[in-house]
C-alpha cells in the first residue's frame, strides 16, 4: 500500500552567512527593548533631560564656558554620549543575564547561527537602542539650546563605536554575570564612573597634570571628546588617536566576546 | 510503618493568643525584609556612596580649582544635605517596592495574606524596615558628604525628625509596589516620578534659580520640604520654617499611610 505523504519540507540551504537567522535575531532583540520602551528609551531620556537641566541650573552662574565654548552646548554631547553607552550596554546586558536566568538562552544557541551572527544580533540590538535614546535625548535638548554641528563623520564615527564598544562589554559582562546583582555592580562599579570622569562634565585641560595623563588612559574620553568635537569643533585629545583607539578597542572586544561564543565559556555546560 | 505508628503523638500546640498588636508577625515580616537586604549589601551600601562621590567630585571639577574657594565652595555646601535627602528617600521608596513587586511576582504574597497579620501590620512591618534600611544605605553618604564639604549639623533634633520623613517615602514605595504589576511599571513610577521629584526638589539648586512653572511644580512636592529643612539642620539657608516643613511632611504621611492602609485592607491588586 502506498500513502502518499505531502511533500515534507526540505532542509533549508543556509550560505556562508545565515541572513533569516540574523535578522531574526536582531528583530528579536530590537523588539525586545521596544516592548517595554517607556523604560527603556522614554525613562533614560527624561533622566539625561533633568540632568542636563540640573547642571545647567546649577553650575550656569558659576561656569560660564568651557574652553571657549558656552557650558550649556559643552555640556549636551557628552550627556547625549553618556545616555548612548549606558542604554547599549544595558540592552546587551540585561538581554543575556534575562536569557540565561530564565533558560531560555538555548532557544538561541540552539538555531544555526555561527558565533560571529549571535554576536552580531545581540550587538545590533545594543546598537540600535544605543543610538535611538541619544537621538531621541539629543532631539529634545536641540529644542532648548542651539547646539550646532561641525563635523558629521565624527558624530556618526563616535556614536556608533562608542554604542558598538559598550554593546560588546554588554554580552561580555552578560555572559560572565550568573544573576541580576554581579551586572548592576559592573554598571555601577565600572561603567558609571568610567562615563562620569571621562570629561563630560568638565574639561581634561582644568585637571591636575597627573590627572591629566590617567584621563588619556580612560577610553570613554576619546568617545565623547570625539563626538562632542563634532558638535563644537573644539577637543581636548588629539582626534586621529581617538578613532584609531576606539577602533582597537571594538576589535579587542570583539574577539574576546567572540571566543567566549565560540568556547561556549558558561553558556554551553 | 508499625514503628511509626506505636511512636506516641505529641499533643497538639495550643494556638497562639495574639493580642491587639501581633508583634511576633510584624517582627517577622521585618525580619524577612533585613535577610533581604543583607544579601545585596555591596549594590545597596557601596553603589549609593559611589555614585553620591562622583556627584560631588564631577561638581567639583566641573566648577574648577580656581572658583572652588568662594562661591564653588558655597555650591558644595548647599547640595550636601540634599544628597543625603535625595540618598534616604530613594532608597526608602525602592527598598519597598522591589520587595512587594518581587513578592507578587512570585506568588511569595499570598504567604502574607494567609497569615494572622492585619493589613496595618503588615504596611508597618513593610515601611519601617524599608526605613532602616534606607537609613542604613544613606549613613555612609552622610559621612562622606559631612568629610567632604566640611558641614555638620546645626539643630541635630530637627535633622532627626526630618530623617523619619523617609517613612512618607516608605509608604509611598509600598503604594508603588502595589500599584505595579510588573517591572517596567515599577521602572515607569520610578523613572516619570520618583527620580524628577527628588531632583527637582531643591537637592542641587535653590528654588528661586528655577523657572516659574517648574518652581511651582517644587512648592507642592513634598520631598522639597524635607531637603528644605534637612538643610537648615544642616546650617544651611532655608525657604520654609522648619516647624512648616515637618506639618507638610507628617501631614503627607498620614494621608499615604490611610490610603495605603485601605487598600491593602481592600486586597488591591495582591487578592485576585
Amino acid at each position: 500500500m502506498t500513502v502518499l505523504l505531502p511533500t515534507s519540507p526540505q532542509p533549508r540551504a543556509v550560505g556562508s552567512i545565515n541572513w533569516i537567522g540574523l535578522k531574526t535575531l536582531y528583530v528579536k532583540e530590537v523588539s525586545r527593548f521596544l516592548k517595554v520602551f517607556t523604560q527603556t528609551v522614554a525613562a533614560p531620556v527624561v533622566t539625561t533631560l533633568l540632568f542636563y537641566t540640573i547642571f545647567a541650573l546649577a553650575l550656569g552662574g558659576l561656569v560660564r564656558d568651557a574652553d571657549g565654548v558656552p557650558f550649556l552646548e559643552f555640556l549636551a554631547p557628552g550627556l547625549v554620549m553618556m545616555a548612548l553607552i549606558q542604554n547599549a550596554f544595558a540592552n546587551t546586558s540585561s538581554s543575556m543575564v534575562i536569557a540565561k536566568i530564565q533558560g531560555n538562552i538555548v532557544d538561541v544557541l540552539m538555531p544555526p547561527l555561527s558565533p560571529v551572527e549571535l554576536l552580531c544580533g545581540y550587538v545590533g540590538g545594543g546598537i540600535t537602542r544605543g543610538i535611538l535614546v541619544g537621538a531621541v535625548t539629543f532631539a529634545a535638548i536641540r529644542v532648548f539650546v542651539p547646539v550646532g554641528l561641525h563635523d558629521a563623520f565624527f558624530i556618526a564615527y563616535h556614536a556608533i563605536a562608542a554604542s558598538m564598544m559598550l554593546s560588546l562589554l554588554g554580552v561580555i559582562g552578560g555572559i560572565w554575570a550568573d544573576k541580576f546583582d554581579q551586572m548592576a555592580a559592573v554598571t555601577n562599579f565600572v561603567i558609571v564612573p568610567l562615563s562620569f570622569l571621562s570629561g563630560t562634565f568638565y574639561t581634561i585641560s582644568r585637571l591636575p597634570e597627573v590627572w591629566q595623563v590617567i584621563a588619556h588612559f580612560n577610553p570613554f574620553f576619546y568617545m565623547i571628546d570625539g563626538f562632542r568635537y563634532g558638535f563644537i569643533g573644539q577637543s581636548d585629545g588629539t582626534l586621529i588617536l581617538g578613532l584609531f583607539v576606539m577602533f582597537g578597542i571594538n576589535l579587542f572586544l570583539a574577539i574576546v566576546a567572540w571566543r567566549m561564543l565560540t568556547t561556549g565559556y558558561k553558556l554551553k555546560p | 510503618m508499625t514503628e511509626m505508628a506505636t511512636r506516641p503523638v505529641a499533643a497538639p500546640l495550643p494556638p497562639r493568643v495574639v493580642g491587639l498588636v501581633n508583634w511576633l508577625g510584624i517582627a517577622t515580616v521585618m525580619r524577612a525584609e533585613f535577610q533581604v537586604y543583607r544579601r545585596f549589601w555591596l549594590m545597596t551600601v557601596g553603589g549609593p556612596v559611589l555614585s553620591m562621590g562622583l556627584y560631588l567630585l564631577v561638581f567639583v571639577l566641573a566648577i574648577g580649582p580656581s572658583r572652588i574657594d568662594g562661591a564653588g565652595d558655597a555650591v558644595l555646601r548647599f547640595m550636601a544635605p540634599g544628597m543625603v535627602m535625595m540618598t534616604l528617600l530613594q532608597w526608602a521608596s525602592q527598598n519597598v517596592a522591589f520587595s512587594v513587586v518581587y513578592k507578587k511576582l512570585e506568588g511569595i504574597f499570598a504567604d502574607y495574606l494567609s497569615v494572622p497579620v492585619m493589613p496595618w501590620e503588615l504596611v508597618f512591618g513593610f515601611v519601617v524596615s524599608s526605613m532602616i534600611t534606607g537609613m542604613i544605605t544613606t549613613l555612609p553618604v552622610l559621612i562622606m558628604v559631612m568629610i567632604v564639604t566640611g558641614v555638620g549639623f546645626a539643630e541635630p533634633l530637627i535633622a532627626v525628625a526630618v530623617v523619619s520623613s523617609s517613612a512618607m517615602m516608605a509608604v509611598f514605595g509600598f503604594l508603588m509596589g502595589l500599584w505595579a504589576k510588573k517591572w517596567d511599571g515599577l521602572s515607569a513610577v520610578i523613572g516619570f516620578l520618583i527620580v524628577p521629584l527628588t531632583f527637582l526638589s531643591g537637592t542641587f539648586v535653590a528654588i528661586d534659580r528655577f523657572p516659574d512653572w517648574a518652581a511651582s511644580i517644587m512648592i507642592v512636592n513634598p520631598i522639597y520640604y524635607a531637603v528644605d529643612a534637612f538643610r537648615g539642620a544642616m546650617g544651611g539657608p532655608q525657604d520654609v520654617s522648619s516647624w512648616v516643613s515637618l506639618t507638610i511632611l507628617v501631614g503627607t504621611f498620614v494621608v499615604l499611610l490611610a490610603v495605603t492602609g485601605f487598600l491593602v485592607g481592600r486586597g488591591w491588586r495582591i487578592k485576585s
